[in-house]
């Protein structure tokens, strides 16, 4: 239970990262700055590694056949759920990328104008 | 080179599947809703929902069989596992043919009462017309099937080719927009869960390839590969037809039956002959008129007459029971403790051999679906004597003569049918089938919404725009009737079974009539409205008419039939929106408001 749980809310946290590195979400969530290559990178990496990552707790607990499986279904999961988030909740989002969104302090976009109040 | 083959692929990818399209939607909402079949056998049986387990169910399910077969040679108990929550007991007379099923029937796992569930095809009949459709020579329908799959799988293999920016769409869905909505939905929900529609679709065409192979006789009908394979499947199909009870379990016995059963049957025949003989005197001037008959007419007369004593009070007293009147109860509850920590899991069948004598046996077989690969015939089992002493432990491995394609084929069988899933893995099933499902409807809406403007009037667009939506919404609102229907005819209807099955087709060919005539007229938004709303109350139908209310089915943690009210609450959520949507959409159409701004992310982040 909690490996399936853990690799729901990773997977989500992956492919938050997915959608924000494609480049008109990014543009929706950054007022309109547009993504730099260092910042597409990183943006990938942590997706990449944090997607894969959840692999492994697939195969440890329902072996290699059933697990890569499994673990494809749960991610198609996450993804829809991003997927619905981005496109009918995009405030919700936001908060959470706010929350969730680590690369933001690893690669800040250069000079993002700073919102006044 | 980019240009044409994007093009060709374009090309390819309409026409593969606007023709078969609507078949394909068929196939897919009922395959996706037969991964819960046994939820919907379940919850279309309401007589069972008063069923649960307690410790004693084991014990209740002995002291019904020693009531109802004593005489029996066999008895054999399905007890209530994760998908099943009823104990099925079967017994097999002496004498009768091994390979046929013997007498059986449902008992209720708490209370130990017969359960006389009304008549009906429950989940089977969507899952057969999954693949066999309905009405049609079997071999012709798998025929008509694999060349829609064939179909599928040119549409996805195309499809991956033409779309042309697949990561930078891959979040994106435009609903505000006329065409790009239905675009964005039908690209999204392919490209997430791609890997399972690859998966689906090519496993499938292997299930039915034999099907395509026209020039030996015997592969026609099944769908498997070599002969083995065919009567492996032609036992399942006996069982899906049967009723839900575990598969496996089924075709375990029937092997089992077969490799043992000369050896058995003949100990069988001395035992019942002996204690017989021991029945004395007071059996033998009944017996003695009728001995002259043949073997099943003194069995009959026996069997009556055992039901005559019994309904003068006796009691469960038989000719064999009487021989040995010292047979204490086994210990069962320890056996199964055994059995249960041996395996690690679920004990799904309890095998009696010779049962209330003293050289009775009793096989546990778990349920084995935690493997990607089911051997068939492949029993794990552990046998104990009456006393509850281990005699034989059988814990099976792969079988190693399998060839390599054989193997292939059964984890792709395996995998299509989401044998092995748990209740969490089942979902994520199914909510990948409700992708592929919504994918393919989408697609075949596409094709009408990109040629609306051109073809509007022309004799081809109308018939797609009819058939899309009689087949899409109007099988919604078709499946939603067959549910309807089931808890709504009494239950001892005659031909009950029919009733319930032509009340689908009924319901599906009204809402082709409807679509002819209102189809510029909200025929939608209609039909997809009222098929939403009856999934949506289908939770208030169930509490109302069934055995349990749905309190009871909370307490008792009545995971199949809670599944499937939550299923529906789901499938009924997704057609209200869906109908919500598309009245929206025609209110713009027909009044254009200015467009309200779309609140957007700027500046969300800081």
């Amino acid at each position: 239970m909690t490996a399936l749980w853990g690799i729901l809310i990773v997977s989500f946290f992956s492919f938050m990262h997915f959608a924000v590195s494609v480049q008109k979400h990014h543009r929706d969530l950054y007022k309109k700055m547009a993504i730099t290559n260092k910042e597409f990178r990183v943006l990938q990496g942590v997706a990449w590694v944090t997607l894969l990552g959840t692999l492994i707790p697939a195969i440890q607990h329902w072996g290699v056949g059933i697990g890569i499986m499994t673990w494809l279904l749960l991610i198609t999961v996450s993804a829809l759920v991003v997927t619905a988030l981005v496109n009918f909740a995009p405030e919700s989002f936001a908060k959470l990328w706010r929350l969730l969104g680590v690369v933001r302090f690893i690669a800040p976009p250069a000079e993002r104008p700073q919102r006044t109040k | 080179m980019k240009g044409p083959l994007r093009k060709t692929m374009t090309w390819l990818h309409t026409w593969s599947s606007i023709l078969l399209g609507w078949l394909l939607f068929a196939i897919f909402l009922t395959g996706t809703l037969s991964y819960f079949r046994g939820e919907i056998s379940h919850w279309m049986t309401p007589e069972q929902h008063a069923s649960y387990v307690t410790d004693d169910t084991i014990m209740k399910a002995y002291e019904r069989l020693s009531e109802v077969a004593p005489d029996a040679n066999s008895w054999s108990i399905s007890l209530p596992t994760v998908r099943d929550n009823t104990v099925g007991l079967s017994w097999q007379n002496e004498g009768e043919n091994q390979r046929r099923r013997g007498p059986q029937e449902t008992m209720n796992a708490a209370t130990g009462e017969s359960i006389d569930g009304r008549e009906t095809r429950g989940g089977d009949f969507l899952y057969r017309f999954h693949f066999e459709l309905y009405g049609m020579p079997r071999g012709f329908a798998r025929t008509v099937v694999e060349i829609a799959t064939m179909a599928m799988f040119i549409a996805i293999l195309s499809g991956i080719v033409m779309h042309r920016k697949i990561f930078s769409d891959f979040f994106m869905m435009r609903t505000k927009n006329r065409s790009l909505g239905w675009a964005d939905a039908h690209a999204v929900t392919a490209v997430l869960a791609l890997p399972f529609h690859i998966m689906i679709t090519f496993s499938g065409l292997l299930l039915l390839s034999s099907s395509l192979i026209f020039w030996t006789e015997n592969t026609r009908g099944g769908g498997g590969g070599g002969g083995e394979r065919n009567q492996a499947q032609n036992a399942q199909q006996q069982m899906a037809e049967n009723g839900p009870r575990g598969g496996q379990g089924d075709l375990a016995t029937l092997t089992a039956n077969r490799t043992e059963g000369g050896r058995m049957t003949e100990q069988r025949t001395q035992g019942m002959n002996g204690a017989r003989g021991q029945d004395g005197a007071r059996a033998g001037a009944d017996t003695s008129e009728v001995r002259a008959r043949p073997n099943r007419d003194v069995r009959e007369t026996e069997g009556e007459r055992l039901g005559e004593r019994r309904t003068r009070g006796e009691g469960p007293q038989t000719a064999r029971h009487q021989g040995r009147q010292d047979i204490a109860t086994p210990p069962l509850r320890n056996m199964l403790t055994q059995a249960e920590s041996l395996f690690a899991g679920d004990i799904g069948r309890v095998q009696i051999q010779n049962p209330l004598t003293a050289d009775a046996t009793f096989v546990f077989s778990p349920v084995n679906r935690d493997m990607l690969m089911v051997e068939r015939g492949s029993n794990n089992s552990v046998t104990f004597s009456a006393t509850g002493l281990e005699i034989e432990r059988n814990q099976a491995k792969a079988s190693e003569n399998n060839s390599f394609f054989s193997a292939a084929g059964g984890v792709l069988h395996t995998l299509h049918e989401a044998r092995f899933a748990d209740a969490i893995t089942r979902w994520a099933f199914f909510l990948a089938g409700v992708m592929g499902t919504i994918m393919v409807g989408t697609g075949s809406v596409l094709w009408a919404v990109k040629r609306a403007k051109r073809q509007m009037g022309q004799f081809g667009y109308e018939l797609v725009v009819i058939t899309n939506i009689a087949s899409i919404a109007g099988l919604c609102g078709a499946v939603a009737v067959y549910f309807w229907l089931n808890r709504l005819l009494p239950a001892t209807l005659e031909n009950r079974t029919n009733w319930e099955i032509n009340g689908f087709f009924v319901a599906w060919l009204l809402s082709l009539l409807h679509a002819i005539f209102y189809r510029n007229k909200g025929a939608w938004v209609v039909q997809l409205g009222i098929a939403g709303a009856l999934f949506c109350l289908i939770p208030v139908l169930d509490t109302l008419t069934s055995s349990a209310s749905l309190l009871h089915a909370i307490i008792h943690v009545d995971v199949l039939r809670l599944s499937f009210d939550v299923m529906c609450l789901l499938l009924g959520g997704i057609m209200l929106a869906t109908a919500r949507y598309l009245q929206n959409k025609a209110r713009r159409v027909i009044s254009p408001k200015p467009a309200t701004r779309k609140p957007t992310l700027e500046g969300a982040v800081k």
